[in-house]
């Protein structure tokens, strides 16, 4: 049953996958241009404005195989989906592994490029390539994105929309109900917790710590 | 309406009557207003007070209304520290206050602008203000944090070291080498400014940061220095105070470098200097190179080693000086950086300079590090988001 819905993954999201493959493999060495072998040493300055692209990237493959997962399912108003002898949640199961299996491809072009990248560069003593751990990153980034929004496009709108608004007023207003628990618990009189809860969001150990940590190619 | 124009009323009503008729003598009109003066007096004296009376009212009111929002001010002794806390942060500012100079100042001691500063702390309050009377014989240094910069503890912690730093710093004076060599300023800088900038002390010792420029700053002294060299790392850091002399920094190879990239291959045979830049590239004349950079490139001579690197090599002579280096500190305030900071830490000028750059090297900074931890952490979320799509309503009928 899986090879199938691989397939017909595959069909949906192949056109849509291309730029992104072709992305992939020429980041890393857009990311390097101007760092040629010279006298002087590497000037890293002109690698950073690259940086917050690969994050980038790799969370818009996600989205883009996330939809086109669950596009066609929506479109054809699931009948496909309900003539399976199969349950939900196996379903669900199949079409989210054949998403990850696809979102390897533009990770393998990514860790091409980078590679090529490295390759091309005579680094000084003290600096170092790191085109494996950066595509380990650009993978997990890739699988935590494809994950969310799969999960929302799975659900009902109505669900999605409750989630979206939950997380919106929270941010909003959570500093209100910070103050009004202060008057009944000292802790939050010296705690934020949408400052807490945010940081915890984009550390190592929240779930989206993958999107800010160090996305060098060429560091110490 | 006041009593005093009912009163002025009253003698117009009686005076144009009077005036109208023509029935009465001047010395009659006299005598009549005369007897009213009692009453005019009467009727001021009365209005005055009830004037009196609404302003005390409303300075009663205000006072009060200031009373129910203003928490008294309590004084702390943490150390050498004193700090100045409202009544409901008084334990909090302790806390925090101690935190800090346990773990970053242990072991300084003798500061005089510590000794006369009081720090007032306040986190998160509606921005209460502490009056200069309150505190009129030490200098106040305020540290009002509020909610949207600073709204988690440890970033208070970071403002209560630096805050420290800052007043640290005025130990030395504005234009001491040390301190100018610190902070990064230049004796004189920024004219046309009334005042002299006063570079602070900062408290954020970055020795990765250090490690960083280290290895990517583009200076053959840096290199040199990582190699082992260390009157390349001295040089690097600029510790003497002597003119800079580029070729200490740059090799020839890196200013001819430097120059080529500054004009354009091309732009170099049509500039208005090309016998001075000729004279560089081609022949290898290291004056022609020097003087090429000043007046072609137009670049300022810097240190290659500066911000992060001389905080951490600072605060690094202070560790090593132990008990003690704080008042060394105080006592070489007109000495070079390099003669100040052997001073400080109490050793020779290459066992510490050998030293620091030991540390800074051992600090090299693990680039990935945590990514480990950040991929078991999305391994779970991916876990947790693929079971909440498995358990969708959307097919649910109704």
């Amino acid at each position: 049953m899986y090879d199938p819905m691989l397939y017909v993954h595959w069909k949906q999201a192949k056109l849509a996958m291309i730029p992104f493959v072709v992305a992939a493999f020429g980041l890393p060495l857009l990311a390097i241009q101007g760092l040629g072998p010279e006298p002087q040493g590497l000037n890293l300055d002109e690698t950073l404005i690259w940086l917050p692209l690969f994050p980038a990237l790799a969370g818009a493959i996600g989205v883009v195989l996330a939809l086109t997962a669950w596009n066609w399912d929506h479109q054809q108003g699931h009948v496909y989906a309900l003539t399976l002898p199969m349950a939900r949640w196996e379903y669900a199961m199949h079409k989210m592994g054949a998403g990850v299996v696809l979102g390897l491809v533009p990770v393998m072009a990514f860790w091409i490029g980078a590679h090529l990248a490295s390759a091309s560069l005579t680094l000084p003593v003290g600096l170092n390539a790191y085109p494996n751990q950066l595509t380990l990153r650009f993978l997990f980034a890739v699988l935590l994105s494809y994950a969310l929004l799969f999960a929302m496009a799975a659900g009902t709108v109505k669900t999605t929309i409750w989630s979206v608004t939950g997380v919106i007023a929270f941010f909003i207003a959570g500093s209100v109900l910070n103050d009004f628990l202060a008057l009944f618990f000292p802790y939050f009189q010296e705690a934020d917790i949408v400052a807490v809860v945010g940081e915890w969001l984009f550390t190592a150990r929240g779930p989206f710590g993958v999107f800010t940590g160090n996305w060098a190619l060429i560091d110490v | 309406m006041p009593t005093t124009r009912w009163v002025l009323l009253g003698l117009v009503a009686l005076a144009c009557p009077v005036g109208a008729s023509g029935q009465f003598t001047d010395g009659q009109l006299r005598e009549r207003l005369d007897s009213l003066r009692p009453v005019l007096e009467q009727a001021s004296i009365a209005a005055e007070l009830e004037r009196a009376a609404a302003a005390e009212a409303m300075r009663i009111e205000a006072r009060e209304e200031v009373e129910q929002t203003q928490v008294p001010l309590e004084r702390l002794r943490i150390g050498p520290l004193h700090v100045l806390a409202f009544a409901d942060q008084v334990d909090l500012a302790r806390d925090i206050f101690e935190e800090v100079w346990e773990q970053t100042y242990s072991n300084i001691a003798g500061s005089p602008s510590v000794a006369r500063t009081v720090i007032a702390f306040q986190w998160r309050t509606p921005q209460r203000t502490v009056s200069e009377e309150e505190d009129s014989a030490s200098v106040v240094h305020g540290l009002s944090l509020n909610r949207v910069w600073t709204p988690t503890r440890a970033r208070v912690e970071v403002r209560v070291r630096n805050a420290i730093a800052s007043v640290l710093s005025e130990d030395l004076p504005p234009e001491s080498p040390l301190r100018l060599w610190v902070t990064e300023l230049r004796p004189g800088s920024l004219p046309g400014y009334t005042e002299r900038p006063r570079g602070t002390l900062s408290s954020y010792v970055d020795t990765e940061g250090a490690y960083r420029q280290l290895v990517v700053t583009q200076s053959g002294s840096t290199r040199a220095c990582m190699d082992g060299d260390l009157a390349a790392c001295s040089a690097a850091l600029r510790l003497r105070l002597d003119d800079p002399r580029v070729s200490d920094w740059l090799s020839l190879e890196e200013r001819q470098a430097m120059i080529q990239s500054g004009i354009g291959a091309d732009g170099a045979f049509m500039h208005p200097d090309f016998p001075l830049v000729r004279a560089c590239v081609e022949e290898d004349d290291e004056e022609s190179c020097n003087r090429a950079l000043r007046e072609v490139v137009v670049w300022t001579p810097a240190r290659p080693l500066g911000g992060p690197a001389s905080t951490d090599l600072f605060w690094y002579a202070v560790r090593v000086g132990g008990v003690g280096a704080w008042e060394r500190v105080l006592e070489m305030q007109e000495s070079s950086p390099l003669d100040a900071l052997t001073h400080i830490a109490g050793v020779g000028a290459d066992e510490l300079i050998g030293g620091w750059r030991a540390w800074v090297i051992e600090s090299r900074p693990d680039v990935h590090a945590g990514l480990g931890t950040t991929r078991w952490a999305t391994l779970f979320w991916v876990l947790v988001l693929g079971a909440l799509a498995m358990r969708s309503t959307r097919w649910r009928l109704g």
